[in-house]
């Protein structure tokens, strides 16, 4: 993933998509389930994107983290049935690793509400589209936070406003070596 | 009543004349100071010194690169133990090779280092003191000098001199995730605090066996530290799994739920719900 995707999709998800929110969806469960849901015409919020990976467990942390930092309100991570991954259980150990990533962030001041981890879909178009709208709207309500949080997550942002310019060593020799002397 | 260095000198020089161990990792003085090193002859054994707490177990891990066949000694207080504990079990230390000399330490240097067991499991020189000071009693462990930690600031004065990774025993990939400019972006000063510190904290979720060498070797004076242990307390309570103590228990992260379950407070609803059979194998597994 890294920065440049993200800021394709900050591009396709447009200026006006609030909350942002990006899913990931397994190949399997719930990307049966969202194309259920779209051939059935269900009504879902315009404010998502949709990323199919081969299994739920092919999401890293490190994702997550740039995504949320990119600045992406909301992500989703959706995989088969607890006892249906067709890799060896390895939704299992990807609900165990995202949970310690959502506890390592409310730890941090971002709500863990923010990172969504449901298991099973398959082929059920209602359920996607009841999670999804779900989670708009919780992300919706704690859009309401003080601007210490928002600070965190907006990371990049963040930095630029605070890292002090300093003046360099070479320049200013004459003026600036006074002071530091 | 031989001293603490005493009776570590005495151990080494038997260890290295039976030939157990063809070198010892410990503690050097000599005229420019105490560093690390390796003592190959019983008379080096004089040299050696304990203070001040520095891990080697890293050293270990460098030397077993390189040559994994020769048992070599070290000097072992109980992070050096639970740091070489977490490297045999990522199979990167064989743990076969390894001599340790336990040594406990004392109450002042367990009193600054604050971590929760300050001995190893084999006591060789020295008396085993219990915790000390420490993560808050009242369990705030994002508290650093009485006050709430708040961390934009903090990572906000990050150099991204990487000591921190460097220092770790256990940031031990070759290819380091936050060395790599897909996740951390080059040339930008303090990094995005989110990507680098975050990044760090989430693989060592279940390594991290609270040495401090993090946070000591931070040269803009982090709590790194405190970052880590909170993590850790909540992977004790939720998942009822502390690194660095058996060298057969598997991470949690790495096995299914049923073997490793969630236990706490917030234990979701559809956890007894999940099938298999009664020894707990799911299918497929």
């Amino acid at each position: 993933m890294g920065v440049m995707f993200l800021e394709i999709f900050m591009q396709r998800l447009g200026k006006s998509a609030e909350p942002k929110v990006l899913i990931f969806a397994c190949d399997w469960c719930p990307g049966l389930g969202s194309d259920r849901a779209g051939q059935d015409r269900l009504s879902l919020p315009s404010c998502f994107r949709l990323v199919r990976v081969d299994c739920a467990a092919q999401v890293s942390g490190e994702w997550v983290i740039e995504a949320f930092s990119g600045g992406i309100d909301g992500i989703m991570v959706m995989g088969c049935h607890l006892d249906a991954c067709r890799h060896q259980g390895a939704n299992h150990r990807a609900h165990k690793k995202l949970e310690t990533l959502r506890w390592l962030l409310s730890g941090l001041g971002i709500p863990p509400e923010k990172l969504c981890l449901s298991w099973g879909m398959g082929r059920e178009a209602l359920p996607f589209q009841e999670e999804v709208q779900k989670f708009v709207s919780t992300l919706k309500s704690l859009k309401t936070e003080k601007k210490g949080i928002n600070s965190l997550q907006r990371g990049r942002a963040a930095t630029q406003e605070i890292t002090p310019s300093l003046p360099s060593p070479l320049e200013g020799e004459g003026e600036g070596g006074g002071e530091n002397s | 009543m031989e001293s603490a260095e005493e009776r570590t000198k005495r151990i080494g020089r038997e260890l290295l004349e039976s030939g157990r161990i063809r070198g010892l990792l410990a503690l050097i003085a000599d005229k420019s100071g105490v560093r690390p090193g390796l003592l190959q002859k019983p008379e080096e054994v004089n040299s050696l010194v304990l203070q001040p707490r520095y891990l080697l177990a890293p050293t270990v891990h460098t030397l077993q690169a390189v040559d994994s066949k020769t048992t070599l000694g070290i000097v072992a207080r109980g992070c050096d133990e639970r740091a070489l504990v977490e490297l045999a079990k990522a199979g990167q230390v064989d743990l076969q090779h390894v001599v340790l000399i336990g040594l406990a330490c004392d109450e002042e240097t367990a009193r600054q280092c604050g971590c929760s067991r300050p001995y190893p499991r084999s006591i060789d020189v020295g008396e085993k003191v219990e915790r000390v000071g420490g993560a808050e009693p009242s369990g705030e462990t994002m508290v650093h000098q009485g006050k709430q930690i708040k961390w934009t600031a903090e990572l906000a004065r990050c150099l991204k001199c990487y000591g921190c990774r460097n220092a770790c025993p256990l940031c031990i990939c070759p290819e380091c995730k936050i060395g790599l400019d897909m996740w951390v972006q080059t040339g930008v000063v303090p990094p995005d605090p989110l990507s680098f510190h975050l990044i760090r904290a989430y693989h060592l979720a279940d390594k991290c066996i609270d040495c401090g060498s993090c946070q000591d070797a931070c040269p803009a004076g982090i709590p790194l530290r405190k970052l880590h242990q909170y993590l850790l307390k909540v992977l004790e309570e939720r998942l009822a799994y502390v690194p660095g103590l058996d060298a057969n228990q598997q991470s949690p992260l790495f096995t299914d739920l049923k073997r490793a379950p969630f236990c706490g407070p917030e234990i979701p609803r559809w956890m007894s719900t999940l099938g298999g059979n009664e020894q707990g194998e799911l299918k497929g597994e």
